[in-house]
């Protein structure tokens, strides 16, 4: 019934950001702009790409609904991770610090050889 | 100097870029677009540097609302609708494009395929028939069949030209 979070590996940058920076509940625009402080201005999400990759993982069931944001803005929906979404993010991370310290052990023993 | 102006213009789906420049040409000469599709009609208002993009979307009522409420936090006002169709405008020059990877502008793409596609099938028995048979039936029917073939070789033409484009974009990363 559990599926392996690492199935859902490797995520597009875009993808890894968004569920990042869905570990608090926020709504669409509160993310596009976390994803572009987050990025150093590098990935900017423009309204129809967050959209669609929003919807993605909703199928995915790695993100939810949650509660709307108070004050009744009604169209304000605000999205969150779920339980496998958030386990999918440590996967991700940690392959990509297993990633780093290859290339950096790699990068070194090329200097040694020399 | 009136306050409102009517064109009509005619541009195919792939054709979405050149109607975008056309619409921030009018925007320069203080035309605003109220309305859109093939009968546009504009206001008179002041010249502005503006951006227009088209979007198309299946999104209807609630989604829709929520999809057109995320366009207008990133900076892009919500103007006129022709069926799937969208016009966005801004004059923001921070707001981010609509479609920012080569992916999910694709998407766009395939939505107007698959909508093409259906209209193909819808129409493609009766053009069957007429290139089958021209002349069998009476005249009313074969003029529907007739027009049923001219609206089928239409829909493959603008299904190829869209999947080129399509195409093109799959492979940019």
């Amino acid at each position: 019934m559990q599926r392996d979070p690492r199935a859902y590996l490797p995520l597009t940058e875009a993808a890894f950001l968004i569920l990042a920076a869905l570990a608090r509940p926020k709504h669409g625009y509160a993310i596009m702009q976390d994803v572009a402080e987050w990025s150093g201005g590098e990935t900017k999400l423009g309204p129809g790409t967050l959209y669609g990759a929003l919807t993605k993982l909703m199928g995915q069931k790695l993100i939810r609904r949650a509660g709307d944001a108070g004050g009744g803005d009604e169209r304000r929906k605000e999205y969150v991770l779920t339980e496998m979404g958030r386990r999918v993010v440590e996967a991700e991370c940690a392959r990509l610090e297993a990633a780093a310290r290859l290339g950096r052990l790699a990068l070194k023993l090329k200097e040694v050889v020399r | 100097m009136s306050e409102t102006k009517t064109a009509v213009r005619f541009y195919f789906a792939w054709e979405a870029e050149k109607e975008e420049r056309w619409l921030e040409e009018m925007a320069r000469a203080g035309w605003h677009l109220t309305s859109g599709g093939i009968v546009f009609r504009f206001r008179r208002g002041e010249a502005a540097e503006v951006r227009y993009r088209l979007d198309y979307r299946n999104e209807h009522g609630e989604a829709l609302r929520e999809y057109v409420g995320l366009c207008r936090d990133a900076g892009w006002e919500h103007v006129a609708r022709f069926g799937g169709w969208l016009y966005f405008r801004t004059a923001d020059a921070a707001a981010p494009e609509l479609y920012t990877d080569a992916a999910s502008l694709a998407e766009r793409y395939k939505r107007l395929i698959a909508l093409l596609a259906v209209l193909l099938v819808v129409n493609v028995s009766g053009a069957a028939r007429f290139v089958d048979h021209p002349g069998r039936f009476d005249a009313l029917r074969d003029a529907i069949y007739l027009v049923q073939t001219g609206v089928v070789l239409l829909l493959v033409y603008a299904i190829v030209m869209l999947g080129l484009r399509w195409r093109r974009l799959r492979m940019e990363r």
